[in-house]
């Protein structure tokens, strides 16, 4: 029994298609390719993939439609690329749900990696609580106790809030808004100042030089992730 | 009045005095109806004196024998005078009555006219043109503008023109002059601003202005402000109409922009995800010269996709120049890190040192603009600063201005450099860079969409200091 995963690449740019294929086939994974939409809704059905990387201008419509159909009935990991760079754009499928994405052009290695971080994320999303650890820094979920270099750090309630609910799924990229629902709460959720001033004193904690952080990312114009190992 | 004598005279013996005198009656009446009330006066004067030389016993004397006969003349005369004196009121009513139908038909064709204009110079047309046949007086609108004016329409010719000064003195004040008024009413022209105060809106001028006619001065503040009501109709329509003009080019450029983005994104990242692809899989296998060829298309295309991107946002954000953008809060620290992280990831992290000196500021901002401008600045001080030092970001606070300023240890800018003479596509201290000379220009273009200012300084003993430097009101947190 074949237990590869694999990987529906929806694109109508050949030359792009057949290097993504390439590429993934290199990391292990078997892949289907779809040039529209509707190609790509037959694949999702008969292949049952357990990754999308959806290219969003597609001949036949708009791949941010076939981004909301799909997050009706699955939880499949979505990269998105795209031509389009406007900040706008970028929240609006992450809003959508689209687990990453990447503007063109991108480097192979930095798709790699997003496509294995994307893959982690699919594998932990059916445990509970994990531990993230990476240069030192430990977030223990099922103990919630933060430590830095061994020992142990004092975070506020919020800045804990803050810290592992970006832990929860290392490298995923979280919306301003996102953040500021799951941390202040709703009414809170147009208030960036309040992210910007805790995100700043957490990093001032965890980071070595807040200026050139390792563990929290920032994605311009769109939200935070922490990094992944 | 020698016709009807002479008829009178010659069949008097079948009229009788009384026929006689209702000759001369209506005389008198045609003569006052006709003519002005004082002939009508001279002509019943003149029939009291014929009624007695020709047809009043004695004959041919100026006598009068009889009683009778004085009543008979008195009577004439007193009849002809009060009839005079009606008829002469009822061709004033009658006049003041053509006039008013003159006056409503003429504001009729106005208000038609008015409505109908679809551009200021046809308003300004027509109703000159109106104007001058209901009034028979010359016409003109002028447009003040400092201390001159300009003539934007004319009809009929103005004997004596306004003075420039009261004019200029009218528009100012938004105060009517010439006869009927309290300014300049010795002048010989009215002169009437479209706005009641001080502005800089266009004046009706209208020509052989004269005592007699000064009640019409306020009959020419309300055409004026007629006038005045559809001019700033037109003006708001026209407004309007450019915003869309602009609005639909901006929608052009922004949809051609978009289509020129995608068909240059698109191949770029065919090449450098295909040349990625292969030396990631073939670089252990494959000659090492064939490995150089790869690493150098890689290479080439990164390179040019960075220009291609610096040229898409510098057309992007000049087609969008009147468009605000979307500003957050930003810390300026984080948007340093976010440049560490693209320079840590080129393995370039030790030839750029972050400086940190206010990490409590937030400002309005976008991030990835300013990402970009940052990136561009830092890229142009790499590419003079010698490789024993890094090029320093630097964020700080002074007089409540937050700059992030870019320090590198080059070659200054030439003396003569001022950033408001940046220019695209120019170098101006590294002339071997490679690149399309647009840092500075993007920089530039981000300051100004932030209300920021781009600052440029030289460092002692040397190097230059490029900073944007943002003004306190953006970087006020909300209450």
């Amino acid at each position: 029994m074949n237990t590869r995963n694999r990987a529906l690449i929806v694109e109508d740019d050949k030359a792009i298609s057949q290097f993504l294929a390439s590429s993934l086939m290199g990391l292990g994974l078997d892949t289907t390719i779809a040039h529209n939409i509707e190609q790509a809704l037959q694949s999702l059905k008969t292949k049952k993939p357990q990754l999308m990387i959806l290219d969003l201008e597609l001949p036949d419509g708009d791949g941010k439609d076939l981004l909301r159909q799909v997050r009706e009935y699955s939880d499949i990991p979505i990269i998105v690329l795209s031509a389009r760079q406007s900040e706008q754009e970028k929240v609006a499928c992450f809003n959508l749900g689209a687990d990453d994405y990447l503007a063109k052009p991108f480097g192979v290695q930095e798709l790699l990696a997003r496509v294995q971080v994307a893959l982690r994320h699919a594998t932990m999303m059916t445990l509970r609580d994990h531990v993230y650890s990476l240069d030192g820094l430990v977030v223990d979920l099922a103990s919630n106790l933060v430590t830095l270099h061994g020992e142990p750090l004092h975070l506020t309630p919020l800045e804990f809030k803050l810290l592992t609910a970006l832990a929860r799924m290392p490298g995923k990229i979280f919306t301003h808004r996102q953040l500021l629902m799951t941390v202040w709460g709703e009414e809170y959720c147009d208030d960036t100042h309040y992210l910007r001033i805790h995100m700043g004193r957490l990093r001032a904690k965890i980071e070595k030089n807040p200026a050139s952080p390792r563990f929290i990312v920032t994605e311009a114009g769109i939200g935070y992730r922490l990094a992944a190992n | 009045m020698i016709l009807v004598t002479y008829l009178n005279h010659e069949y008097a013996s079948r009229l009788g005095l009384a026929g006689v005198v209702s000759g001369f009656l209506i005389l008198v009446v045609l003569t006052t109806y006709y003519l002005r009330f004082p002939f009508g006066l001279v002509a019943a004067a003149s029939a009291f004196l014929i009624i007695n030389f020709f047809f009043v016993e004695p004959l041919y004397t100026w006598e009068v024998a009889e009683l009778a006969s004085w009543a008979a003349l008195v009577g004439f005369l007193v009849t002809s005078i009060v009839i005079s004196t009606l008829i002469r009121k009822l061709r004033q009513e009658s006049e003041i009555s053509d006039l008013a139908r003159k006056q409503a038909e003429f504001s009729k064709t106005l208000a038609e006219e008015i409505a109908a204009s679809n551009s200021i110079e046809s308003l300004f047309a027509t109703s000159c043109e109106l104007i001058h046949k209901a009034f028979n007086k010359p016409v003109a609108i002028a447009q003040t503008k400092e201390s001159a004016y300009s003539t934007l329409h004319q009809a009929g010719k103005m004997r004596s023109p306004a003075s420039q000064s009261s004019i200029i003195w009218a528009a100012n004040n938004g105060k009517m002059a010439g006869p009927g008024t309290d300014n300049w009413p010795e002048i010989g022209n009215w002169i009437i601003p479209f706005e009641r105060l001080p502005s800089k809106s266009p004046v009706l001028l209208i020509g052989d202005a004269d005592a007699e006619g000064e009640n019409l001065a306020q009959d020419f503040r309300v055409i004026t402000d007629q006038l005045s009501t559809a001019y700033h109709r037109l003006c708001n329509m026209e407004r309007a109409r450019q915003a869309e003009l602009r609005a639909h080019e901006e929608s052009i450029h922004n949809t051609l922009l978009a289509s020129i983005s995608h068909d240059m994104r698109t191949p770029l990242t065919g090449i450098i995800g295909a040349a990625g692809t292969l030396l990631n899989q073939l670089s252990t296998t494959i000659p090492p010269e064939a490995k150089e060829l790869l690493e150098s298309i890689l290479s080439e295309a990164e390179h040019l996709a960075g220009s291609t991107e610096n040229v898409l946002s510098l057309v992007h954000l000049e087609a969008n120049e009147t468009k605000p953008i979307d500003l957050d809060w930003q810390s300026p620290e984080e948007i340093v890190g976010i440049l560490m992280m693209r320079y840590r990831a080129r393995g370039l992290e030790h030839r750029v040192k972050p400086e940190i000196l206010d990490n409590s500021s937030l400002i309005r901002g976008n991030a990835t603009l300013l990402t970009q401008a940052l990136m561009n600045l830092i890229e142009n001080a790499l590419a003079v600063q010698p490789e024993s030092s890094p090029v320093i970001v630097r964020v700080h606070s002074e007089a409540g201005h937050l700059n992030i300023s870019i320090l590198d240890e080059g070659p200054g800018f030439p003396e003569e450099f001022h950033t408001e003479s940046v220019h695209k596509f120019a170098s101006y201290r590294d002339k071997r860079k490679r690149g399309f000379g647009l840092g500075l220009a993007i920089a530039s273009a981000v300051a100004r969409k932030h209300h920021a200012e781009l600052q440029i300084s030289a460092r002692e003993p040397v190097g230059s200091c490029v900073s944007l430097c943002f003004p306190a009101d953006m970087a006020k947190l909300p209450e």
